[in-house]
């Protein structure tokens, strides 16, 4: 394994942790107003400063790396369960099913996706999970799509021909042939869309759509500190200085796993 | 050679046309002006488009406020009571609109009778049976006895246009009687006005006004910074900072009639009852709220710029007196998760808030009674929406935010019937009081000035004794401009911005 790989892997794992923990690091409580300490910024007491109500901006980071995160993988999980359960059913039906699914598919696809997300939320009403719930509609189709097309490829191939004539129920087949062959360029793909689904939640938290106050979360910081751009710069460069460092390792490494994987890299070591 | 000539004539006519252009748009003096919201008409009896009308120096009513919120004389020259329910207004003699027709009885009686037909909020403002006019005599007939009849005609839905102008070019372009004619509209986009040639009161001092909507305060922040615009108003307290003591900008400040208030839903499970209303109203942090956006902490629903703003028995923070009246009341927190309950009821409160003005403050004011509501054992789940009017008119919801002009036309009868008589236009609170409903009834027949103050100042603390809604604090409005303007004011009334003063350097 290369050396940068293990290294994005070693600040990802970090980014977890800090995710998880963030909360017992945060010197402060991230919710907690103090108005004598208004803007203040950053130095000793507050290393990142504070927001307009006194609020540690550095606890508020921490402890919002825990919804930013949490909600991502949530989202990422949907998706790409959603997806591939589709994907599944409608590769390995008949063509008129397949034809079915395809069509649900390519409407979903046809609309964008953002404003898709605005409608929804707008109908259900804004919040985290209903954000989430918005997104994982319209995405899933990604993932569904991808997995159509790896099961057609695969299913024709010798080694599922032969566990069906040998009478391997479907079940089985699908979870002891199918899905090992077909999991990792699906895992990859969702590696690759980690930065994506990030930058997307916090654009809609900072639309006022997702996090509501005074939840911390980093999209929300932002569009919070948007009105104090310039008399307290620190409100809106922390979170998302953050926020690009978080999707620049997500990114770095799923792009390094992605040719870590693939089968060309394997060819050049042997 | 003849050749060569002709080319040289022809640049040298073309050089000097350019010159003589160039001198043209030098004179020319345009002032951009940045509008927290434009409306989508210019037809003054379409919902409030009338105060955009007015703000732009186009529309104008037949009577006017000044900065100590008194009647004078505007369009017309005197009025006078003929009894309890007729009032005459003899028109000035030498006022035309901006197409040079005279304003005349006629047209005022006209333009009265379409704002009562097209606007609803018209008969909150006085009773209207029917308006007759001889030359430049109009006679208004009421239906019922109104105290605050000429303040309330200063309202920019009573602006007198030329009624005989079609429903569109009213609504695009209606021909005033301001030192500015509009030019060109685009509904919630921009306008363009330029010197009303017909001004009565003299010339306006600029050529041309451009005007756009920049909703967002901190895009007006960054407009004027950019010198994108020359006037920008509204601007966020925490901003103005950027632009005081700053020899390319001056910031104008004046604690006008609006209020920041929390509207609580009196016909819900847990705001029915007065005790959680009473604590909320301590639990409210409103001199570190003042301290962040500015204004005054508020003790009643009428601003303390208002000369019937002062009441005696306003709330102010304290938690103990919150927590005793909670406890007495039988709210206890028996699972320890730091919320009181009742009947095994958590209180929880839903709270929707909206960028008013495209301010921060809403926001702010929010998570600051969150944080003390929490610490008196309520929690306060916040909800920020675009469709806050929406809401408060459904009455989904236990609080609300809002920045209300307390006294849109000086007076204060209007605004207290429409959101706290019983049966208001607008009573977001859902408010019931039957001796407040009498004690509103009475503004009706009372003219003297004093005694209506009075009036209002009894009504307010009525009304805080039952605390039926919260009230933060008092706004601050502020107009900002680059140096290069002068003559531009900040008037309490926010409906009056550009005047025929303002000017370029």
């Amino acid at each position: 394994m290369k050396r940068k790989l293990k290294i994005e892997i070693g600040l990802a794992v970090l980014l977890l942790l800090i995710a998880l923990f963030g909360s017992f690091l945060a010197p402060y409580d991230p919710l907690k107003v103090n108005y004598d300490f208004s803007l203040q910024p950053p130095g000793l007491l507050h290393i990142f400063g504070t927001d307009k109500l006194g609020r540690d901006v550095l606890s508020r980071i921490l402890c919002g790396a825990k919804t930013s995160f949490g909600l991502t993988f949530l989202l990422l999980f949907l998706i790409v369960f959603i997806g591939m359960i589709i994907g599944l059913i409608a590769g390995l039906s008949n063509d008129k099913a397949e034809s079915f699914f395809n069509n649900i598919i390519n409407g979903l696809l046809a609309f964008p996706d953002t404003i898709f997300t605005i409608t929804i939320v707008g109908i259900v009403g804004a919040g985290l999970f209903n954000t989430v719930f918005a997104l994982a509609l319209i995405w899933w189709t990604k993932y569904a799509r991808l997995t159509l097309a790896l099961v057609k490829q695969e299913k024709k191939k010798s080694y599922l021909v032969i566990s069906k004539m040998s009478g391997v129920p479907p079940l089985q087949r699908i979870i002891r042939y199918l899905l090992p062959n077909i999991l990792s360029q699906i895992l990859v793909t969702a590696f690759l869309d980690i930065g994506n689904m990030m930058i997307s939640l916090a654009g809609l938290s900072f639309l006022g759509l997702a996090s509501q106050p005074p939840q911390p979360e980093w999209g929300a910081m932002l569009y919070e500190s948007k009105q104090f751009m310039q008399v307290a710069p620190w409100m809106m460069f922390f979170p998302g200085l953050v926020l690009f460092i978080c999707v620049l390792i997500f990114n770095l490494l799923s792009e390094d796993i992605r040719d870590y994987l693939d089968p060309k890299h394997y060819e050049e070591k042997l | 050679m003849k050749k060569i000539k002709l080319l040289l004539c022809l640049f040298m006519l073309t050089t000097l046309c350019g010159c003589s252009n160039s001198n043209k748009n030098e004179s020319s003096k345009t002032l951009n002006a940045a509008m927290f919201w434009i409306s989508t008409s210019l037809d003054p009896t379409n919902n409030y488009d009338g105060w955009v009308l007015s703000r732009i120096g186009v529309g104008e009513t037949l009577l006017k406020l000044n900065e100590k919120y008194e009647v004078e004389p505007s369009l017309a020259k005197s009025y006078e009571q003929i009894d309890d329910t007729t009032w005459k207004l003899t028109l000035k003699d030498h006022i035309t609109f901006s197409n040079g027709n005279k304003v005349t009885g006629e047209n005022v009686k006209a333009c009265l009778e379409r704002a009562f037909e097209k606007n609803t909020r018209a008969i909150d403002y006085f009773d209207l049976n029917h308006v007759e006019a001889d030359k430049q005599d109009v006679y208004l007939y009421l239906n019922k006895s109104s105290g605050a009849i000429l303040n309330n005609l200063c309202e920019p839905l009573f602006t007198i246009y030329d009624a005989s102008q079609s429903e569109e070019d009213i609504a695009k372009h209606p021909l005033c009687t301001g030192p500015f004619v509009v030019d060109d509209f685009v509904s919630e986009k921009t306008i363009d006005t330029s010197k009303n040639k017909k001004y009565y009161d003299g010339k306006a001092k600029l050529d041309h006004v451009h005007f756009s909507q920049v909703a967002d305060s901190d895009a007006r922040v960054l407009a004027l910074q950019s010198g994108e615009v020359d006037l920008a108003n509204t601007i966020d307290y925490s901003s103005l900072k950027l632009f005081r003591n700053n020899k390319d900008y001056q910031v104008l400040e004046v604690l006008g009639p609006r209020t920041n208030v929390i509207y609580m839903n009196n016909e819900t499970t847990f705001l029915s009852d007065l005790t959680i209303r009473k604590a909320l109203s301590y639990s409210v942090d409103r001199k570190s709220i003042v301290k962040l956006i500015g204004g005054k902490e508020a003790t009643g629903l009428y601003s303390s710029a208002l000369p019937y703003g002062n009441v005696s028995n306003g709330y102010s923070l304290d938690l103990k007196e919150a927590n005793r009246l909670l406890d007495e009341a039988g709210y206890v927190d028996t699972n320890k998760d730091g919320i009181r309950e009742k009947d095994g009821q958590e209180i929880i409160l839903n709270y929707y808030e909206s960028a008013d003005h495209g301010s921060a403050d809403a926001n702010i004011i929010a998570q600051s009674m969150q944080s003390e509501a929490k610490k008196i054992g309520i929690k306060i789940k916040l909800n920020q929406v675009e469709n806050a009017n929406d809401i408060k008119a459904a009455g989904t919801f236990d609080l609300c935010s809002a920045n209300d002009s307390s006294a849109p036309t000086g007076d204060p009868e209007t605004f207290i019937q429409q959101r706290y008589l019983s049966t208001g236009s607008s009573n977001t609170g859902r408010y019931k009081n039957v001796n407040l409903d009498n004690l509103i009834q009475q503004f009706s027949t009372i003219y003297d000035l004093k005694q209506r103050q009075q009036l209002a100042i009894q009504a307010s603390e009525m009304i805080l004794d039952d605390a039926a809604n919260i009230y933060v604090s008092y706004v601050p409005l502020n107009t900002v401009t680059s140096s290069k303007v002068k003559g531009a004011i900040c008037h309490p009334v926010d409906y009056y911005m550009i005047t025929k003063d303002i000017d370029l350097k």
